[in-house]
């Protein structure tokens, strides 16, 4: 089952003047501390580092589910990739073999125990904005 | 194990296929449906049959005999038991949650009390009503992604008491701290914040010394490496290595000699292709062999590897050097690939498939000097859930759950000891209508001796519909119990236990 539609519901948002909105929904977070760091790319080479993001942001986290919002962005394909850095240290901390011990996440939320690749984490965002919900895992 | 190749192909299709491929409407899940159906004219699945609730409350029960009078203390066990939500039958014995028992014995008294280990997962699954998250033998139907390893933690497997704290373990992640007096769960334990998350095994082996070994294997890792840890008797860490491992092969259990740690990979390989859950993706390799790690105690980078046939054993009895020679004993099973076809069976109500339970004990020799290894057969079929007691170095008895024979369940009926000097199994038959769990020896107070005790331990009596805790002289336990105590209900047969003297 490669799909897992549920939990990455595309939805329509109003169109505005100039560019397309982004609205993101994160989901799940475990603790209330630190802040929420993301990126977003519209291609491999950014996803993977060899290029610039589109754009970043780091939100304070204050509750469990948070918004976050892009404005004026061409609309067409993206990939965002998360982080919840809960301790605020500026890392993603990880135990001695890697694994991840703060909350991470991307768009589509692909059924993957590593770092997705810009293909499964790929959306459409549309001419009149979209809204995006990114379960934090 | 034996099963039919028609049996296995039908088994496979009911595993990661049709998981996949079917949408769970309603009751659509043809293990669930299996089971249930299949539970009124076989009452012994109550052993593998869902607990409601959160917890047992503590009840005194009816002792039958007499309670020896220095026994006193609690006999902890673990096992799986929340096998269902919403509709949906988990299809492997190991995913269910952990249930937690302790039975404690004082002053000729005997109560009982359980609660589910309260994971991360379990609570979580419990909020929304639903499996929502990958079990370890189950593809759950629109899963959420998860961060690592404790986030299917189901704290199932065993339970042990070191330091002064208890722990329910799993053998993919955290030991989960609980309070021995309520059996309330204190969360996850991380022995050091670069630890976090890492396997602890549901097998760690006490020293002679006080202090706890244990490993955790991630044969799942692209370079697969196998975690080992010494927790010191005051339940600090007191070390901690990380060495590589051969293959992607699979350890559920361990050794611990005077100067060594035995590790024995089983080639039931991890994650080679396919989509599924970790025992759906397992495959048996068996033209890769075994291959025995001894590792020493004293510096962990020391590895000596043995080239062992194919065989899988879960567990295994204590190691003992014999010069440049360690020997053990292990529940050793040659086609390991058909172990997981049978746990997925008793899941759909079809319990013992094959003719026995399928492990032979079977005497592993691994020799330093010359760097080979053998395993020949001690003539012993059909024993599991081996014990010993750990305070001995060269231990001569092992204990173990047995099938003595024929029997309606194909379940283990009675209790046996090896004795390896004499390489004779004794055995008490609880008889029909009982399915025998673990086993374990508990010293008398003040005693050293390695049968100067009794031996305790709870049976399935699917006929009277109870489970029985059992207490026998451990020097005359082919006599019988000497002091019963029942549980005027089922619980769900489990896997492990530990009995604390002071808990």
């Amino acid at each position: 089952m490669k799909t897992f539609a549920a939990i990455a519901a595309l939805v329509m948002v109003p169109a505005l003047a100039h560019g397309a909105n982004l609205e993101v929904r994160i989901e799940g977070l475990r603790e209330t501390s630190g802040h929420l760091l993301l990126a977003l790319t519209d291609s491999a080479d950014a996803w993977d580092g060899k290029a610039e993001s589109v754009a970043r942001k780091r939100q304070p986290v204050a509750a469990t589910s948070e918004r976050i919002r892009f404005e004026g962005l061409e609309p067409g394909s993206y990939a965002i990739s998360v982080f919840h850095d809960a301790n605020d240290n500026g890392e993603m901390d990880k135990n001695i073999v890697g694994m991840p011990t703060e909350g991470y996440g991307f768009s589509q939320n692909p059924m993957v125990m590593r770092k997705a690749t810009y293909e499964e984490a790929r959306f459409e965002l549309a001419a009149g904005g979209s809204e995006i919900v990114i379960d934090l895992r | 194990m034996s099963v039919s190749r028609r049996r296995f192909i039908e088994l496979l299709g009911l595993g990661a296929g049709a998981a996949a491929l079917m949408p769970v409407i309603g009751r659509a899940n043809p293990v669930f449906d299996g089971f249930h159906a299949a539970l009124p004219g076989k009452p012994w699945l109550a052993g593998w049959e869902d607990v409601a609730g959160d917890s047992l409350a503590r009840q005194t029960l009816v002792v039958e005999g007499r309670m020896p009078a220095g026994l006193s203390g609690t006999l902890f066990r673990n096992g799986p038991a929340r096998f269902e939500r919403a509709g949906f039958r988990y299809h492997h014995w190991f995913d269910g949650d952990g249930l937690v028992h302790a039975w404690r014995v004082g002053n000729g008294r005997v109560t009982h009390e359980a609660r589910f280990v309260a994971t991360d997962k379990y609570v979580r699954e419990d909020k929304a009503d639903k499996f929502l998250v990958m079990a370890a033998g189950t593809t759950i139907p629109n899963a959420v992604a998860i961060r690592g390893p404790d986030d299917f933690n189901t704290a199932n497997t065993a339970v042990i008491e070191h330091g002064g704290k208890l722990y329910a373990l799993w053998e993919g992640g955290s030991a989960w701290e609980l309070d021995p007096a309520t059996l309330e769960s204190l969360g996850a334990k991380t022995w050091r914040d670069d630890l976090a998350h890492l396997p602890f095994s549901a097998h760690p082996q006490p020293d002679v010394d006080g202090s706890l070994w244990n490993f955790g294997a991630m044969g799942y890792l692209s370079e697969p490496k196998l975690a080992l840890w010494r927790i010191a008797a005051d339940g600090t860490l007191a070390s901690f290595d990380l060495i590589d491992m051969p293959n992607s092969g699979y350890v559920h259990a361990f050794s611990i000699s005077a100067k060594h740690l035995v590790v024995v990979i089983a080639p039931l390989m991890s994650g080679v292709g396919g989509e599924g859950a970790f025992f759906e993706r397992q495959r048996w390799t068996p033209e890769a062999g075994s291959i025995a790690l001894v590792i020493d105690k004293a510096d962990r980078t020391k590895v000596q590897r043995f080239e062992l046939p194919a065989g899988l054993a879960y567990h295994w009895g204590a190691a003992i050097e014999r010069g440049s020679r360690i020997e053990l004993v292990a529940c050793w099973y040659d086609e390991g690939g058909e172990t997981n076809v049978e746990l997925a069976a008793m899941m759909r109500g079809q319990p013992g498939m094959g003719a026995g339970i399928g492990a032979r004990l079977k005497r592993i020799t691994l020799d330093r000097a010359t760097g080979r290894g053998s395993v020949s057969d001690t003539g012993v079929a059909d024993v599991e859930f081996p014990t010993f007691d750990p305070r001995v170095d060269a231990p001569r008895y092992t204990w173990f759950a047995h099938q003595h024979g024929p029997n309606q369940t194909n379940q283990f009926d009675a209790v046996a000891r090896w004795d390896a000097k004499r390489e004779r199994l004794a055995t008490f038959r609880y008889g029909e209508g009982r399915i025998a769990e673990e086993h374990r020896f508990v010293p008398r107070p003040g005693a050293s001796g390695e049968l100067d005790g009794w031996l305790v331990g709870t049976a399935l009596d699917w006929k009277a519909k109870q489970t029985v805790l059992s207490v026998f002289d451990a020097a005359r336990f082919e006599d019988g119990p000497i002091a019963q105590a029942r549980l005027p209900r089922t619980v769900p047969l489990g896997f492990h236990g530990w009995f604390s003297p002071t808990a």
